[in-house]
């Protein structure tokens, strides 16, 4: 068999974004087409984070030291999914910029990620003494379905607040699921632990009433008893198989790092973050499509904020980048009918695959 | 009182098991919002994060579009209520009041006559 000239990365990159696609369609992602906007700017941003990953190289800053600069994995692996369909609309591609770019937050990437890089069908961010730990602690509550729908309906209004602080491009920087994670070598036979991990709930730098928002994290941690649990490309994006309502097993909630009690606070809680999720929605709803624009640039650049931050660079949208968009027709949607084959993905003129491993030619 | 499925039928991409029954509420504004009540049937285009509040009362959320990782479909199966996505025309075949079943194990909606 003959040898392949680019890294195994890119097969799970197309494996995974195909299966990610497959399941997606028809999509619909808004409030405003990012991938028709990238083409404005399409090499600034990818020169602008080339720049910033030479400072970091030059002051010699861990791979691991980036890492942690992210929300959670999910986030770093849609950006890295979103930089191939920014260069496939550079006019003048740099080929050397943009496959070290690319090299580079892979690498970051490897050190968030113990297994399943891409997310073909998980996303797997503790370790295994980290995990030991988890199932050791004296937190676990014993679950009912009364208590399962709570948490389920609070999930709705999180995630759903999340979707209005993000839109459709970039709720991972706010919303990943981690696992599913397998207990039976725990002894905890046919049981499965998923973490819900909503983070960055008070993104004031990009919505400044966000800061008065109740909290900023919150982690849900559930046990299930035979369920089929799958993740593809990011962790939001998960296909579960079973009854989520009867068959959840234990629980943890931690809001900002305090135990929360079901019974007690849930109510509130659901009541509240579905409140101000209708707010933070209409907010979103009032921007006008130039000032849409602009968030999205803000909200591509917030995601590496940490990143751009270790190399003293501002990850706010420049005044240059900022003209770059003013004034440019952009469709309000992404819409997307039918999936694309692996075949498509991997080998068409262009096509992501094509671009990456074209970088090793 | 006899129960009869009516010759309505819509099929899409079932996205969450289950099956609910209940008057469907066609939801495409917020004035729309006022009057769902628990227990009614959503159906929209595709939902939206203001929708929140009415897809916490819904019995079941018809789409016309979207995939199995759609907004609608992950908090439906979050919730354990029945989902049917990529209808492409519930919206338009479906009114106001009917009462229909939702399959989301099969993806088919029915009206039903009482």
């Amino acid at each position: 068999m003959r040898k392949k000239n680019y890294p195994t990365w890119i097969d799970d990159y197309i494996t995974s974004s195909f299966k990610a696609v497959k399941n997606e369609v028809p999509v619909r992602w808004g409030p405003i087409n990012f991938i028709d906007l990238s083409k404005y700017y399409q090499d600034y941003f990818i020169h602008k984070l080339h720049l910033a990953i030479t400072q970091i190289k030059l002051k010699k800053i861990p791979f691991s030291t980036v890492g942690l600069t992210f929300s959670n994995p999910s986030t770093l692996r849609a950006a890295i999914s979103f930089l191939p369909g920014e260069y496939i609309q550079t006019k003048k591609r740099n080929k050397k910029e943009f496959k070290q770019v690319m090299e580079f937050l892979v690498d970051v990437l490897k050190t968030i990620t113990h297994r399943d890089l891409f997310a073909i069908s998980s996303n797997i961010f503790h370790t295994q003494p980290q995990l030991n730990k988890l199932m050791k602690s004296n937190s676990w509550q014993p679950a009912n379905p009364f208590i399962a729908k709570q948490i389920a309906r609070l999930n709705v209004a999180v995630s759903s607040l999340v979707f209005s602080l993000y839109g459709d491009f970039f709720q991972h920087e706010s919303n990943d699921v981690y696992g599913p994670y397998d207990l039976s070598s725990l002894g905890f036979s046919h049981s499965t632990l998923i973490i819900r991990h909503f983070s960055t709930l008070q993104p004031y730098e990009i919505w400044p009433q966000s800061k008065n928002y109740k909290c900023k994290d919150i982690k849900v941690y559930l046990v299930y008893r035979d369920i089929q649990y799958d993740i593809s490309f990011v962790g939001m994006h998960s296909i579960s198989k079973g009854d989520l309502i009867n068959q959840l097993a234990y629980y943890n909630i931690e809001i900002d790092g305090k135990k929360v009690d079901v019974n007690k606070q849930f109510e509130k809680l659901i009541t509240y973050f579905s409140k101000i999720t209708m707010k933070q929605s209409s907010l979103l709803d009032q921007l006008s499509s130039e000032n849409l624009k602009i968030k999205s640039l803000e909200w591509e650049g917030y995601q590496f904020r940490g990143l751009f931050k270790l190399a003293n660079m501002s990850w706010k949208p420049e005044h240059e980048l900022i003209h770059k968009v003013q004034g440019k027709k952009v469709s309000e949607y992404y819409e997307l009918t039918t999936a694309p084959t692996y075949t498509a993905i991997a080998n068409d003129y262009n096509s992501e695959g094509f671009l990456l491993k074209d970088l090793y030619k | 009182m006899s129960i009869r499925k009516s010759v309505i039928k819509i099929k899409g991409r079932p996205a969450s098991p289950g099956v609910g029954i209940g008057k469907v509420k066609i939801v495409s504004t917020l004035q729309d919002f006022r009057s769902f009540e628990s227990g009614d049937i959503l159906v929209t285009e595709m939902t939206h994060p203001n929708m929140v509040i009415i897809m916490l009362k819904a019995a079941a959320i018809v789409t016309d579009i979207g995939g199995l990782t759609c907004h609608a479909a992950i908090l439906s199966r979050e919730l354990g209520i029945p989902c049917v996505v990529a209808t492409k025309l519930a919206t338009k075949l479906l009114k106001t009041g009917m009462v229909v079943e939702v399959n989301g194990t099969t993806g088919e909606i029915h009206q039903i006559i009482l």
